[in-house]
């Protein structure tokens, strides 16, 4: 865009370097940055990176909705979309719903002819495009991508936080249909910067399948360090319903993807760091693990977090996917675990994967799960010599007035500990070396003949054993 | 002691080394060369800005240095201008601009914040048009162009 302003006058403002021109700016309320745009060439070119960059766009089904009913009418929502996609390579921080960004993507075509009735149409050609399953959808899906990609190609370089709400829905279900994630992919293989992605699935979405998982899996962009599924609202039947053909269902997706991972073999995911599951279906769990976590897909993925946000009981064959994914999810260890759950999250055996992961272990957090109590906390403190972090929000641990005093000594001790008070009690640990309890032994050298570490670590211990290794 | 300036024009100010070394420019030239009468040339300041800027820095002489923190965040910085600077900046635009330049310059970020601050407060509340008249700026858009950056906008001024 031409940038040299084609002024008559004698134009001071513009002579100011560029620099105090922001300086200016920055005093101005982003409110106000639109009517910058309109100003001249000059400063449009100046602005459009700056406003698209700082916003949050939030583009959601209900506000289109909502627009829709006020007297601006569907153009409004037209040139909504227009604008989100005319700027998507300046937008930082994107957070869409799907059924909008599907609306918008088509609409690139038919700006600015859209008018009233357009929605119908598009509905009608979103069940044409959703398509069968395995091989099939994925070819179609290929096709359907190449037809996206020839309205937009341009790369996404500012792209950072992307959050995609799948609120899909359809007036006649249909299961074995998964979902036309093109768009979506397509969004994803234009980033270049995308550092983190989270994907919710609403309660109104139907078609999420792990095939869906897995394509996205596949197309996470390499720059990707943070991922977050969440499966919180995922449509509850499919739980019961697809628990039976899961073994079947999983070997012709490992066969899929194993096609296309062969095929392209370029996209390595050496950033991808944390992932963090929201209520977790059996299935999915399953996929991840046994088509991407146990294969290597993610050589830096160090951080797992696992939280269960509503009362629901955990049904049975989601515990062992979810200890497997602990112990053998991460070949060198976690380094990072969260767990949350008001439901019944933690049994023995995932309890028994989690201490298993103690010697590579810095941060841990737990909230609200009954069954890790307060003694398997000091074990925990105790096995776990690289520990830099522990959060404990007990609401529900189990009532043990030892360790809370225990671990409340911290604070008189030494700054490096820091409780924040028994109200949340969240423990901030830094660096304190802790001897070993399995082997009696701290940082490889034994005790002192006077300490001696039980498996029953009581706070006289405790404040012993600190003083001790601090002193 | 007091310091010399020389401006652009040649004029010679003498003030106060506390009043001159508001501008960080001076203070690092004073501490640089040491105790010196020689005068401190100034070229890209003219005598009428150099005015200015001198009663401004005798104005708030007194003033405790800024924090360099506070004023790295836009959100965080008041928008409020004192009354005294309000006053201060009631010039006309030419002068206005060649004062952000001088504190630019010579280093003197609490002028120069003021000076921006006054700036941003005549394009507050203004439509283009009148932004475009307020500084002299040609609309070089093509009606197309307009049409379509007013389009966008729709949204935006929504949110």
């Amino acid at each position: 865009m031409d940038s040299t302003p084609r002024a008559i006058h004698s134009n001071r403002l513009q002579h100011l370097p560029i620099e105090i021109l922001f300086e200016v700016f920055a005093n101005v309320s982003s409110n106000e940055y639109p009517v910058l745009l309109e100003v001249s060439k000059a400063w449009h070119s100046w602005f459009a990176d700056r406003i698209w960059n700082s916003i949050h766009v939030t583009l959601s089904a209900q506000r289109q909705i909502l627009i829709q009913g006020a007297d601006t009418g569907s153009s409004f929502r037209a040139t909504t979309s227009f604008a989100v996609l005319n700027n998507l390579h300046r937008i930082r921080n994107l957070r869409v719903s799907y059924d909008a960004l599907l609306v918008m993507m088509r609409e690139k075509d038919v700006w600015p002819k859209t008018e009233k009735g357009e929605e119908k149409e598009e509905e009608g050609e979103g069940t044409k495009d959703r398509v069968g399953t395995g091989e099939e959808a994925h070819m179609s899906l290929g096709d359907s991508m190449a037809q996206t990609l020839s309205l937009v190609e341009a790369p996404l370089p500012h792209l950072e936080q992307l959050q995609v709400d799948f609120n899909h829905s359809e007036s006649t279900p249909d299961k074995s249909t998964p979902l036309n994630l093109g768009p979506f992919l397509d969004i994803l293989k234009r980033s270049l910067s995308l550092q983190s992605l989270s994907v919710k699935i609403l309660k109104h979405c139907i078609g999420w399948e792990p095939e869906c998982q897995a394509q996205l899996l596949m197309a996470l962009p390499p720059s990707l360090e943070r991922l977050t599924l969440d499966y919180e609202h995922l449509y509850p039947t499919l739980l019961s319903e697809q628990v039976h053909n899961t073994e079947e269902r999983l070997a012709a997706l490992s066969l899929v993807i194993e096609g296309a991972l062969s095929q392209s073999k370029g996209r390595a995911h050496y950033k991808l760091k944390s992932l963090t599951l929201f209520g977790p279906r059996v299935n999915m769990v399953e996929d991840l693990y046994t088509n991407f976590l146990s294969k290597q897909s993610f050589p830096s993925l160090d951080e797992l977090h696992i939280s269960f946000r509503r009362k629901v009981d955990i049904p049975v064959p989601l515990s062992p996917c979810i200890c497997e994914l602990i112990s053998k999810g991460c070949r060198q260890g976690w380094k990072t675990l969260g767990f949350k759950g008001r439901s019944r999250l933690m049994n023995s055996s995932i309890v028994a994967a989690i201490f298993d992961q103690c010697p590579t272990l810095e941060n841990f957090r737990i909230e609200m799960c009954t069954e890790f109590n307060s003694s398997q906390v000091q074990k925990l403190l105790f096995s776990s010599p690289k520990l830099k972090r522990l959060d404990v929000c007990p609401r529900s641990l189990a009532r043990n007035q030892s360790v809370e005093e225990s671990l409340m000594l911290a604070s008189d001790i030494d700054n490096d500990w820091v409780c924040l008070g028994l109200e949340s009690f969240r423990c901030l640990i830094g660096g304190i070396p802790r001897p070993d309890v399995r082997t009696g032994r701290y940082d490889n050298e034994p005790l002192e003949s006077d300490l001696h570490v039980s498996k029953k670590y009581t706070m006289q211990q405790s404040r012993q054993v600190q003083e001790k290794i601090l002193a | 002691m007091p310091v010399t300036l020389t401006s652009l024009d040649n004029q010679e100010f003498k003030v106060d080394k506390e009043v001159a070394e508001r501008s960080i420019l001076i203070k690092n030239m004073i501490e640089d060369v040491g105790e010196s009468d020689a005068p401190i040339p100034l070229p890209n300041v003219s005598a009428a800005v150099l005015t200015k800027v001198i009663e401004y820095c005798e104005h708030h002489r007194n003033d405790p240095v800024q924090v360099q923190d506070e004023t790295d965040d836009p959100r965080k910085r008041s928008n409020d201008i004192e009354e005294w600077d309000m006053k201060f900046m009631q010039v006309d635009q030419e002068m206005l601009f060649e004062i952000i330049l001088a504190a630019n310059y010579l280093d003197i970020k609490p002028l120069l914040d003021v000076g921006c601050k006054t700036v941003a407060n005549i394009i507050k509340g203004k439509t283009p048009e009148e932004i475009r008249k307020a500084f002299n700026i040609v609309n070089d858009f093509t009606p197309e162009e307009e049409a379509q950056i007013k389009k966008e906008n729709e949204w935006a001024e929504d949110r």
